[in-house]
């Protein structure tokens, strides 16, 4: 078990130490993304076992693996690979091209592993100072990933993001203070009262006042991570400026981890203030969509109108944890899965448009079907799939959560959420239906480079799964994510 | 005459004696600072000597007002002396004339008065000199307001000799921070009041940016001895209200016997001694400040005063 | 673990260094020179690791010696030195032009927040404070003064200062809320904060090498 753990944390490193000891780009390319999918293999190997035999705890609970931690570490390690893979492709055709040099790939090698490990190992950390040290590393070694590229835009974007996000952050560690305050009454030693399980275990014996802000100052500061609108200044610059696999991976795998840290801190303050825990998420969840569709009309850079969707699906993802019940936690654990997916094939595919097109425009970009059908293919289904629409898995998640929202909290939340994708659906497919079939305007890109097959695999796969899951979802899945309810109820 | 009687008198001749040697080993002190050789400690008393056997040339302008304005703002300075803790731990008969506030008003009253002479000899100095001393003296004043309030937050009171008590019988309010922001926020104020850098420069000699000391220009002569006396005794009881009652609040004499009084005042030279030397450190290492960045350092002044005394609410003490 | 009062001299000594820390937060928020900046938060790191070090001694904790000595070592000198060695000195940096309001207006503001962390949480709100409670509601105004910093400063120096205050206030709640978290947990928490200020002057020289300045207004491409 322990091996599984340590695994999981090692196994994306594997090649970036590769590529620092010597070995060539393209080779330590495949090693990442041969780690990564090591990572899922261990990941869903823990998911096997936490289901069967229950919670892991080691080390006086710095560790604890539960269903829920093995449910996010396979959302991340997917993710993880499939940039992984897309990673490959992009770093070569900007090194050849100059955009790139020897050093800052080594350093996008390194930092882009670096952040996969950290996120990983926070979703196994069971006490909450260390969950918050580590999500406070992967901010940093994802912040050298978005000035990656070195322009004075893409150090604005980094600066505007290290520094709200370690604002935010930094809220969070005062929330963590006030809960560690509020389990003052109990019998417990000091590592004891920031262990998650012991904390859930003894929820009925914290003190209210104490707890109820140590709540809200967690979600406002994981939130910042998070994207939730008002904290989400950051995210659109930095989704934006960093290379496209690491949008990918901030999109698809970060904000995912701060959600996670929001969830446990729900999950202790749930269980005495479910109502106020449901009501705050609510009203960030909603503020969040009702921002992001609104920003999504008026972008004309396509990726910032993807960063805009993250911000509007996490929206979601917390409107359903406010919905709660187990239909809404449903809900929300299988749309932060598909969305994960969904985000990181939108962004991988962004990234070759930009290679393409070498333009971030979405104006600029016309008739993608006809200039490389395959791109053009997957950004249209991909769009299809990311608002929401049959028969991709996001439909089924977000059908899920609307039906929370009528068992919960009645007609009314429901209609405004069901009214608020709708925005998001037209708002999105304006632009991304331009630039695939819409025919006028149209810069065709200069040279057009044969998709690499590292490239090509995955989307395609990415893809295909988002298909599966809108048509069946796996039995081990759906236990996976019972059980994930189960152990934050 | 009782022995309350003696220390009365005693207080005040303390005040109206030493106060000269005070200004003069300030000035012997910033020099050797500064590696000058400079006057001779005793310089005040000749200055005083000199002035008050001299005649004085009165403009023809000048109404009573100018006469009587020094001799007004001596008798104020003498009225403090009186009333304030200098060399006793307890209330010397006449000590019930005024509170903290009352002595605050008495020497705005000295201070008023010289500046309605400035004005009514009609020199365009002494006009620029009394409007920029009440600039100062209106910004100050609300600060100096609030450090009564935090030593009134304290002591309960707002009688210099409680707050001397209640500080030297506990080691906690006296590091209390309530007490430490109005120690350090009446320092400002003295620096003001007393014309020191970085406000106003004592030793400054050009008239346009003279504040303090455009005022008293067409003044000659006795009445000049007067205005410079008093001057001296103001800065040397603001020295000894802040040593006696904020930073040293230990080694008053007993008031019930003469030989109480005298250790009094040997604990009272080394205790100026130890502000005089605050004070060369300030005025050699700091700047005048540009006029109107004067309203910065007394609103610092003001809001070190106002964090204490909501600190204090905070902390019930 | 006995609870501090106001009469206790540890006690005082606690509300008297939070104080220092508040007014060196003020200092920061009163002045224009960016080496002013650096050196008062190198002053308020140390009377933090003193605050530290008398919980120290009330509770006889080992751990939070070693966090007293950690605080001095790294907020009271390693990060104003590198600040000031690599940010100040090689991009010659002096006068801080890029405010948003002017010192005494963000004066005021920093009062009026003050006020209300003092009336937001008063000592009696919070039922069995471990160490000095009064301290609460001070570190409280120091978070907020720190965040402040980072409002009416557009220059990223200053937002960087801004928000190592916060930090040093938060970490007073901390010491004097619960006393100790973990140790482990606490070096993680120094480990974070390095690296982060390390990649922040990675980027605040990286923007000035571009940008010529490195003040926030100037940060305007990415507007849409």
């Amino acid at each position: 078990m322990i091996a599984l753990v340590i695994a999981l944390v090692v196994l994306p490193l594997v090649g970036a130490a590769a590529h620092l000891l010597g070995v060539r780009t393209h080779a330590a390319g495949l090693l990442s993304a041969a780690g990564g999918a090591g990572a899922l293999g261990c990941a869903l190997a823990l998911a096997v076992l936490t289901t069967r035999n229950g919670p892991y705890r080691a080390l006086s609970g710095f560790i604890y693996v539960d269903p829920l931690s093995a449910f996010f570490a396979i959302t991340v390690a997917i993710v993880a690979t499939l940039a992984g893979l897309g990673s490959i492709g992009y770093v070569q055709t900007e090194q050849e091209r100059g955009e790139l040099s020897p050093v800052q790939v080594k350093l996008y090698v390194v930092f882009f592993a670096l952040f996969a490990a950290l996120m990983l190992a926070s979703l196994e950390a069971g006490n909450l100072g260390l969950l918050w040290v580590l999500v406070e590393a992967s901010t940093l070694a994802s912040a050298v990933l978005v000035a990656l590229e070195a322009r004075s835009s893409s150090f604005e974007a980094a600066w505007k993001y290290i520094i709200i996000s370690s604002f935010g952050v930094t809220i969070a560690l005062v929330g963590t203070l006030f809960l560690f305050y509020a389990s003052s009454a109990l019998a417990l030693d000091a590592t004891q009262r920031l262990s998650w399980a012991e904390l859930f275990a003894h929820a009925h014996a914290l003190q209210h006042d104490s707890l109820k802000l140590g709540f809200l100052l967690a979600v406002v500061g994981y939130g910042t991570k998070v994207g939730l609108a008002p904290m989400h200044t950051w995210l659109p610059d930095a989704h934006s400026e960093a290379p496209s696999p690491a949008s990918a991976m901030l999109s698809g795998a970060l904000l995912n981890t701060g959600m996670y840290a929001i969830i446990r801190f729900q999950a202790i303050a749930g269980v005495d203030l479910g109502r106020y825990t449901h009501r705050v998420l609510l009203v960030f969840g909603f503020t969040s969509i009702a921002i992001g569709a609104l920003f999504m009309v008026r972008s004309t850079n396509f990726k910032r109108l993807f960063a805009y969707s993250s911000i509007e699906h996490m929206g979601i993802i917390a409107v359903a944890l406010g919905f709660g019940g187990t239909l809404g936690y449903y809900g929300a654990l299988l749309h932060t899965l598909n969305h994960a997916i969904g985000k990181c094939v939108l962004f991988l595919c962004s990234g070759e448009i930009v290679l393409r097109y070498r333009t971030r425009v979405a104006t600029r970009v016309r008739g993608l079907l006809g200039s490389a059908p395959l791109l053009g293919v997957v950004l249209l289904l991909g769009s299809f799939a990311i608002v929401g629409s049959p028969p991709f898995g996001l439909f089924l998640s977000e059908f899920t959560i609307v039906r929370a929202g009528f068992a919960s909290s009645g007609p009314a939340f429901a209609f405004l959420l069901l009214a608020l994708l709708v925005l998001a659906f037209i708002a999105f497919m304006r632009t991304t239906a331009d630039m695939t079939v819409g025919g006028s305007g149209s810069d065709a890109p200069a040279e057009t480079p044969s998709m690499r097959v590292t490239s090509a695999f995955p989307l395609l796969a990415g893809l295909a799964m988002l298909l599966v899951l809108g048509v069946w979802i796996p039995g081990g899945l759906n236990d996976l994510i019972m059980h994930s309810i189960g152990a934050i109820t | 005459m009782s022995t309350q009687d003696g220390l009365q008198i005693l207080q005040s001749a303390v005040v109206l004696l030493v106060a000269p040697l005070y200004a003069g080993v300030l000035a012997r002190a910033e020099a050797i600072v500064q590696s000058k050789r400079g006057p001779s400690v005793l310089q005040p008393y000749r200055d005083l000597a000199k002035l008050l056997r001299k005649g004085s040339a009165i403009s023809d302008q000048a109404s009573w007002i100018f006469r009587g304005a020094p001799f007004v703002a001596f008798a104020c300075y003498l009225t403090v002396s009186a009333i304030v803790p200098v060399i006793t731990d307890e209330p010397l008969p006449l000590a019930f004339l005024a509170d903290l506030i009352g002595g605050a008003f008495v020497l705005a009253l000295a201070s008023f008065s010289i500046s309605l002479a400035a004005l009514d000899c009609a020199s365009p100095l002494g006009g620029l000199g009394s409007s920029r001393t009440t600039w100062i003296g209106s910004l100050a004043e609300p600060a100096l307001i609030l450090v009564f309030f935090t030593v009134g937050a304290l002591s309960q009171s707002d009688n210099p000799y409680l707050e001397n008590h209640a500080l030297a019988h506990s080691g906690a309010a006296y590091v209390l921070p309530t007490h430490v922001l109005g120690a350090v926020a009446f320092f400002i104020i003295v620096l003001a009041e007393n014309g020191r850098i970085p406000v106003d420069n004592p030793s400054g000699t050009i008239e346009i940016s003279m504040i303090e000391e455009s005022r008293v220009l067409e003044y000659s002569g006795r009445e000049y001895a007067l205005v410079k006396w008093g001057s001296w005794m103001k800065l040397f009881l603001l020295s000894s209200i802040f040593m006696n009652v904020f930073v040293i609040p230990w080694g008053l004499g007993n008031a019930d016997s003469l030989l109480g009084g005298l250790q009094g005042i040997a604990a009272l030279l080394g205790k100026l001694a130890v502000c005089g030397v605050g004070i060369v450190i300030i005025d050699s290492s700091f700047a005048k400040l540009r006029f109107f960045r004067i309203a910065e350092f007394l609103g610092a002044s003001f809001l070190l005063a106002l964090i204490g005394i909501a600190t204090s609410y905070v902390i019930g003490k | 673990m006995q609870s501090l009062s106001a009469s206790s001299i540890e006690g005082v000594l606690l509300d008297l260094s939070a104080v220092m820390m508040l007014l060196c937060a003020f200092a920061c928020l009163g002045s224009k020179l960016f080496d002013r900046y650096v050196a008062y938060y190198a002053l308020q790191s140390v009377v933090l690791s003193f605050a530290a070090a008398v919980v120290a001694i009330h509770l006889g904790s080992g751990a939070l010696w070693a966090l007293a000595a950690l605080t001095l070592a790294v907020k009271g000198i390693a990060i104003p030195l590198a600040t000031r060695r690599f940010l100040l000195h090689r991009l010659d940096l002096r006068r801080d032009v890029a405010l948003s309001t002017g010192l005494s207006t963000s004066l005021i503001l920093g009062a009026f927040l003050t006020v209300f962390a003092y009336l937001a949480i008063r000592p009696g709100t919070l039922p069995h404070a471990l160490v000095a409670s009064a301290v609460v509601p001070l570190s409280t105004a120091v978070i907020l003064l720190g965040g402040l910093c980072m409002v009416v400063r557009r220059h990223t120096i200053a937002q960087l200062i801004g928000w190592l205050i916060l930090e040093n206030g938060v970490f007073l709640g901390a010491i004097t809320l619960v006393a100790t978290f973990p140790f482990i947990v606490e070096a993680g928490i120094f480990l974070d904060l390095v690296a982060a200020v390390l990649i922040m002057i990675t980027f605040v020289s990286g923007l000035a090498q571009r940008l010529a300045t490195a003040a926030a207004p100037d940060l305007r491409e990415l507007r849409e």
